[in-house]
């Protein structure tokens, strides 16, 4: 292409150009030179909502019996804790022996409760439940509690879900269910919500008052017991099954919601199948780890049972542990202490992500939620990954 | 717990950062790198929602080039840096739907190939042809003048700004100096542009967010024309692919990477000389620090009180504007792209053409529904499971528009804003979504506070500006930044935002750095 010849153009806008750096000088030389660490309102926000940690005191303990409790927490700095989409959980940090543990807990409460300064959260003990045993053990009124923010994406999505959500629960899983139903009472949520709720006994029932008051407060919400070891008045017999669910949904579209033990999922899974729903209508609240790997397909049997030598490296150091085959490997860095960054327990979240320098590793395709890279350049979630040789990984930082 | 000690440390692994990294690694200093988040990249990342993985970031990379004919991004990062990443490019520019400021409406698609898009202007704006050709030639002369200045910024006069050799200039590229700084808009009418094509040059606003009646051409005509001529491209493994390829390298050259690792402070002794980094896994000893950190941020609230800053520079940062923050929608859909009818990658949506208005819009949260859609399986395949599309709709911001919005009216806010922006798509070409998404994920300049810690979320550093124009400031790149040992890299920096310029500026302030290393 050879040079245009400008017509409208010459000598002055040269140097207009060789001028500009000057120009800007002057407009330099012209500002009050401000040093302040001042925070942006949009900055402000952001850390409102998404605190890396939230620091409670313990109002209240209600026990619900049958090892569940309930735990009214507010900030100790008397801020408000951070909204939240209803069905998220946070993370509890616990100190226990020296060791910093992590797990996460549903919120129970809704989020207009974070508006007058609490949030709920319901722990149930669970069998060799490290972390839910020493909560109901030992948390008592007074007591300071640490946690992450909201996380989590087992919410309602209005562009996603149909108006009307069928959610499936059975046991503890009713909580995230209850807050949701508590969000569509407050108005910070709107549609319509069933809930099938599975107890063995209508004595297994959790948090009936509550539902109640929120059924009297809104007509969207609408509670079934569904009773498998025995028969009540009002309340269904039996399991969740399709059938049951297609009597509650009639003939419009509906979301399937499931939050329960993974032996729930197993079954309500065959039923969406029989239903024919797909993936966007069928969204399950995350797993948590996955417990006797040794049962799924493609795992090696050799390795059950084994403790292989981990080697960890952090921030320039290096760490050698032990590490059990049968457990996940933020399990290993748990019990060692220098677990780093985790969240969900469940493969979802990504916090733990780690580069895996050397060894194998077990990796759960139904809890592999790593990005497309990561798996072609070795990087695993360790909450989600079973040690099949040993092995040496590097890891984020531990706070 | 050994010494902790290094050449040069870097903070934050955003694309500036990163390619920093690898510039002062390759020259065989021994790099730490730090993240505060759990994984690098920045705004050049991904996340996974059930089945479907989301580009964070990157729409279309501009100015890469191609293979045996790397453009200036391209050749550092393909070349000098030696990555394995595998491009994809875009076989067209874009296609654009809104009503020109005469009223007349217009559904266009622009080829790539300078020639195509000569003849498609003139087909849809008769009378453009010729002044297509002399804008593409101009493009072209401000492309290679841009070349030739990028090669030649080591030389600096004593008033601090870089010696240029102005005969050069005069002879090789005499129009670049009449034209690149004067407004793009103004250029366009006297090279005769027939207004409606005026407009239609002005739709990559969305994307930058600049007044065109006040944006220096240059910046305009080097984007149009590396577009045109080496099409745009993205990465087969969406950014966190381009990112784990970066981070790769610096490991092959024997960089150590640390995430989830804040640095709070960076130290210095009496006389102002860096000692090193105070960082969540301890102190870090080293004399030299690039800092992928806003500069106001870096000066406020990272330099420690030895650090002498020189009032020019606190000034310098004072006078600077916030730039462009998003809103970003990332969809997916059950649905294949030939199933929902769906045939172009970039979709810009403005509504209206008219730069001016859209400029005033960016300011408000209701009169700002001007977006931008790119379609990744149209490039893409494997962007997503066989069957399903994934997306991302876009609106730019330039003031902090979400900062007063309570906690509680924040979801609906993003929902009430996504319902027009889809409602619009669906309008404008007939193409039907809002049955079929099955994951979808809002952010706002909150969400990219949260995530990269910049002010009011912006994602664009400094409003590149009439008095602050890229060319001034790379003028002034070693006269800008004076502390020894510590420099800051970015979108903040002297080429401005997006993928290319800060890839580009990491290297220039890598190379800028390892100049100080050895004494000069």
């Amino acid at each position: 292409m050879s040079k245009v010849r400008l017509k409208n153009y010459g000598l002055k806008d040269i140097i207009y150009f060789t001028n500009k750096p000057k120009e800007r000088e002057k407009r330099i030389q012209e500002t009050a030179p401000e040093r302040s660490g001042a925070m942006f309102k949009c900055n402000i926000k952001a850390a409102e909502r998404h605190p890396d940690e939230q620091i409670f005191v313990i109002e209240s303990v209600t026990d619900r019996g049958k090892g569940v409790k309930t735990y009214r927490l507010r900030k100790k700095n008397g801020t408000n804790p951070a909204f939240f989409r209803a069905g998220q959980y946070v993370v509890i940090r616990q100190e226990i022996e020296g060791k910093l543990i992590a797990r996460p807990v549903s919120i129970s409460s809704g989020p207009a409760e974070t508006l007058e300064g609490y949030i709920d959260v319901t722990v149930k003990e669970v069998e060799n439940g490290f972390l839910s045993k020493y909560i109901i053990e030992n948390w008592k009124a007074g007591d300071e509690v640490k946690t992450s923010g909201p996380q989590g994406l087992f919410y309602y999505e209005f562009f996603r879900d149909e108006n009307h959500v069928i959610a499936c629960s059975g046991g503890s899983g009713i909580t995230p269910i209850l807050s949701m139903a508590r969000a569509i009472a407050s108005g910070d949520e709107d549609f319509r919500l069933t809930v099938l709720y599975g107890s063995k006994t209508k004595k297994d029932i959790l948090f009936a008052e509550e539902f109640d008051e929120v059924m009297r407060a809104t007509d969207k919400v609408k509670l079934v017991n569904v009773l498998s070891d025995s028969r009540a008045k009002g309340c269904e017999h039996g399991f969740i099954t399709a059938e049951l669910i297609k009597k509650y949904a009639g003939d419009e579209k509906f979301s399937l919601f499931a939050s329960g033990p993974q032996a729930m999922y197993e079954f309500l899974d065959a039923e969406a199948e029989k239903l024919g729903l797909d993936l966007k209508h069928y969204r399950k609240e995350i797993f948590g780890s996955i417990k006797e790997p040794w049962t799924l397909p493609g795992y090696p049997a050799e390795a059950k049972d084994k403790v292989f030598s981990l080697k960890v490296k952090m921030c320039g150091d290096e760490y050698d542990i032990p590490c059990n085959a049968n457990e996940n490997m933020m399990v290993a860095l748990e019990r060692a202490g220098i677990a780093g960054p985790n969240r969900c327990r469940g493969g979802v979240c990504g916090w733990c992500r780690s580069r895996l320098v050397e060894g194998d590793v077990f990796i759960p395709e139904i809890t592999d939620g790593r990005r497309m890279a990561d798996k072609e350049y070795g990087y695993i979630h360790p909450c989600a990954a079973f040690a099949l040789s040993d092995a040496v990984i590097e890891m984020p930082n531990r706070k | 717990m050994g010494n902790k000690k290094f050449d040069c440390v870097v903070i934050g692994a955003g694309l500036a950062g990163m390619s920093a990294a690898v510039t002062v690694a390759k020259a065989g200093k021994k790099v730490l790198l730090l993240d505060q988040h759990n994984l690098p990249g920045g705004c050049a990342s991904s996340f996974v929602r059930g089945r479907f993985e989301f580009d964070a970031s990157l729409h279309e990379f501009c100015g890469l080039g191609k293979p045996g004919e790397w453009a200036l991004p391209g050749r550092i990062m393909m070349e000098d840096h030696g990555l394995d990443i595998k491009w994809l490019w875009i076989p067209e520019m874009y296609r654009a739907i809104g009503t020109t400021r005469s009223g007349r409406h217009f559904d266009v698609t622009l080829p790539t190939g300078v020639d195509n898009v000569i003849e498609k202007m003139e087909e849809i704006v008769p009378g453009s042809r010729e002044p297509m050709k002399i804008f593409m030639s101009l493009a072209k002369e401000c492309v290679d003048a841009n070349d030739y200045f990028s090669a030649h910024m080591s030389e600096v006069k004593k008033d601090g700004y870089l010696k240029t050799d102005a005969l050069y200039f005069m002879k090789n590229f005499p129009n670049f100096l009449k034209v690149a700084e004067r407004p793009f808009n103004e250029v366009m009418r006297n090279i005769g542009m027939p207004e409606d094509a005026i407009d239609i040059l002005n739709v990559y606003w969305t994307y930058i967010g600049a007044d065109y009646s006040k944006m220096s051409f240059v910046h305009q005509a080097w984007m149009f024309y590396m577009y045109a001529r080496y099409e745009p491209s993205i990465t087969r493994d969406n950014a966190h692919g381009m990112t784990m390829a970066v981070i790769e390298r610096f490991r092959e050259l024997g960089g150590e990477l640390w995430l989830n690792t804040r640095a709070h402070k960076v130290c210095a002794d009496r006389d102002g000389n860096v000692t090193g980094v105070l960082t969540d896994a301890g102190m870090v000893e080293t004399n030299y620090v690039l800092a992928n950190v806003n500069p106001e941020i870096a000066y406020n609230r990272l330099l420690d009180d030895n650090f002498k800053i020189p009032e020019r520079e606190l000034k310098r940062v004072s006078a600077e504007k916030h730039g462009v923050r998003f809103f970003n929608a990332y969809v997916a859909c059950n649905k294949s792209v030939e199933e929902l009818g769906i045939k172009d990658y970039t979709i810009f949506m403005p509504g209206s053409f008219d730069n001016a208005k859209n400029v005033k819009d960016s300011k408000s949260y209701e009169d700002n529904t001007h977006s931008v859609v790119v379609i990744y399986n149209v490039v893409n395949p494997d962007a997503s499971p066989a069957g399903t599309t994934v997306m991302t709709f876009t609106i730019c911001y330039t003031e902090d528009v979400w900062g007063d919005f309570t906690q509680r009216e924040y979801v609906h806010r993003k929902q009430e804003l996504f319902q027009k922006v889809m409602d619009n798509f669906e309008k404008d070409t007939g193409i039907v979504i809002h049955d079929c998404i099955e994951e979808i994920e809002l952010a706002t300049p909150w969400t990219f506070a949260h995530f990269l810690n910049t002010p009011e979320g912006t994602t664009y550093g400094y409003m590149v500006d009439e008095w602050d124009t890229m060319l001034s400031r790379l003028m002034a790149i070693r006269k800008d930044q004076p502390i020894r040992g510590f420099k800051t890299v970015g979108a903040a920096g002297a080429r401005g935002d997006g993928y290319n310029m800060t890839y580009t500026n990491g290297n220039d302030m890598g190379k800028i750095i390892l100049e100080e290393m050895e004494g000069k």
